[in-house]
């Protein structure tokens, strides 16, 4: 099950080509390392969400202003929700306005595994916030995103 | 009906750690099963394919299971522990299935009834669903079209269904319903419906047995000895406190008011997606396993309580190193069983432990089988004197696996 469904998210989500707006990466196994490698030595902010969660969806404007008023900070969001999903979850990414940001939606049904690449501490909760300093120092969030948080991490990270 | 092969994984995969007991009784020949190998996804109904099974027994023994495939709920039956089963279709029209390990389709067979529940997915800004319910008269071989458990001219959202069917063929369903969702109305709400004891027809005029439920987490239900409904789920105290509350019928068709289970302390604006399980055994006590982040405490708990008491102080369980997490609680008589799914990197394991005293004393955790990659959560389920693990994983199958004795009344 996992092979086909591995093969369906390449074919929905599409891999091909820099981010552009809209584009959903798959995420799987080693997916987290590679993000964080991408993005090493600045703040990163890593925002996992799902349309299942009503807080999540209630965060969203909290990105949205946050990318505008910080662009020195990369903001990445990863759906949770299972790749079949794709379509709905490209369009309530449109109608919060984040879809240019880097966009990725869990790509593989063994999301004990995934979590646990993550961290091994989070249980599934949503929404689930990863603020990284360029030391590499991680702050995990869960609930709500504050935005006087998020501003006082970036003020001593 | 369909007829499809089930390849049953039992003794070699129970592993070194089970009782002799269960490894002297496992249900299947001397000769090992062929290891449960997905068959082509296309094909349907294909019972590996599945991300989730719904396992009853009834009374005559019959394994029926509910699962969703290609858009359709599929209901299954066996009399031979799922060896063989037949398989019907519920909805001939392929929906957007909610399919996870919180929200399944649901299933309940007495006698030649059949009733199946599932939520259809609406997705949209406020994210929604509609729970539809289906009933089979003819012993499952063919089932009404599915129609709403909701009363509302325009049905705003229900989820996570949970239902039982008691021994006067009565139907109790219970839901999260967003239809108080005005601005400022903290979560969502427990809503029930029930049928007439005849056994037709879908449920009543619906009745919201408790405001400010949590919006993401399944509903757990169980009969007492009286055949009426007790049930439990997350709650939200206060404004943002999502600990557990329960609650019981004080006659076969009037609710009770919902109480709090424990104070966990658990504040905050998320979804735990993560929701309860109940049973209940001798003298109607009732056994309640549930996750929490809380203040006060974090992991898998259990506790019990008599009726209209207060409950136990909160047991742990659980390796708190390996996640556990999604717990079954089965009851049956003063035997209580206890299974959980733990998770530290590489594979997935299942957890069990019994009481044979009500919940009083336990046996030691026990490792009862693994998956290698996505699974289901842990689910168990009784025929006579054996209970049973029903566990669907996607590389090793859906294994049925002997993992405790009940005994005594």
């Amino acid at each position: 099950m996992t092979g086909w469904r591995a093969a369906l998210a390449v074919l929905l989500l599409g891999l091909a080509g820099p981010a552009a707006a809209s584009e959903l990466r798959p995420f799987v196994a080693g997916s987290w390392s590679a993000l964080r490698t991408a993005h090493a030595g600045r703040p990163l902010v890593v925002g996992f969400w799902s349309q299942t969660c009503l807080p999540c969806l209630a965060e969203m404007p909290v990105w949205s202003r946050f990318v505008r008023s910080h662009p020195g900070v990369a903001v990445v969001l990863v759906a949770t929700d299972p790749l079949d999903e794709a379509d709905a979850l490209r369009r309530l990414l449109r109608r919060h306005g984040v879809e240019a940001l880097e966009n990725w939606a869990f790509a593989d049904d063994f999301v004990e595994s995934l979590r646990f690449e993550i961290d091994p501490d989070w249980r599934g909760e949503l929404p689930r916030s990863y603020l990284i300093a360029p030391s590499g120092t991680v702050t995990a969030i869960t609930g709500l995103m504050d935005e006087a948080r998020l501003r006082s991490w970036l003020a001593v990270p | 009906m369909k007829p499809l092969l089930l390849p049953l994984v039992a003794a070699l995969l129970l592993g070194p750690g089970l009782s002799a007991w269960a490894r002297e009784s496992h249900h299947t020949a001397a000769t090992p099963s062929p290891a449960a190998a997905p068959a082509p996804c296309t094909a349907q109904p294909t019972l590996p394919c599945a991300r989730t099974a719904a396992p009853v027994f009834a009374e005559d023994g019959t394994l029926w299971l509910a699962w969703a495939q290609g858009g359709q709920v599929w209901v299954g039956q066996s009399g031979d522990l799922g060896r063989t089963l037949s398989a019907v279709a519920v909805n001939a029209t392929p929906q957007a299935i909610d399919d996870n390990g919180e929200n399944r389709p649901k299933l309940a067979v007495r006698g030649s009834t059949v009733v199946v529940t599932y939520t259809v997915k609406k997705p949209g800004a406020g994210y929604a669903g509609e729970v539809l319910l289906s009933r089979s008269t003819d012993g499952g071989a063919s089932f009404s079209t599915p129609r709403s458990v909701s009363d509302e001219a325009k049905p705003v959202s229900q989820r996570f269904d949970a239902i039982a069917l008691s021994p006067s063929g009565r139907l109790y369903a219970a839901w999260i319903d967003k239809r108080r969702g005005s601005a400022g109305y903290v979560g969502a709400a427990l809503a029930l419906g029930w049928s007439d004891e005849d056994g037709s027809g879908s449920v009543s005029a619906n009745h919201i047995a408790a405001d400010h439920s949590c919006e993401c987490c399944r509903v757990a239900m169980a009969l007492d000895s009286r055949g009426w409904p007790v049930i439990t789920w997350r709650h939200i105290f206060g404004a943002n406190v999502r600990d557990h509350a329960i609650l019981s019928f004080v006659d076969a068709s009037t609710p009770g008011a919902a109480q709090r289970v424990s104070d966990d302390d658990w504040a905050v604006d998320a979804c735990p997606h993560h929701g309860p399980a109940l049973a209940i055994g001798s003298g109607d006590v009732r056994h309640l396993a549930w996750f929490t982040q809380g203040k006060r405490r974090q992991g898998l708990f259990y506790a019990q309580a008599k009726p209209g008491e207060a409950f136990s102080a909160p047991l742990a369980f659980g390796n708190p190193r390996q996640a556990p997490g999604h717990p079954a609680v089965l009851a049956a008589g003063d035997t209580v069983v206890l299974a959980w799914k733990e998770f530290a990197g590489g594979v997935s394991a299942i957890q069990v432990m019994t009481s044979a005293d009500g919940g009083m004393n336990w046996t030691a955790p026990m490792g009862v089988a693994t998956s290698a990659g996505a699974s289901d959560h842990p689910l168990l389920v009784r025929r006579g004197d054996t209970v049973f693990l029903s566990w669907l994983s996607a590389q090793e199958g859906y294994r049925l696996l002997p993992v405790a004795r009940a005994g005594g009344s």
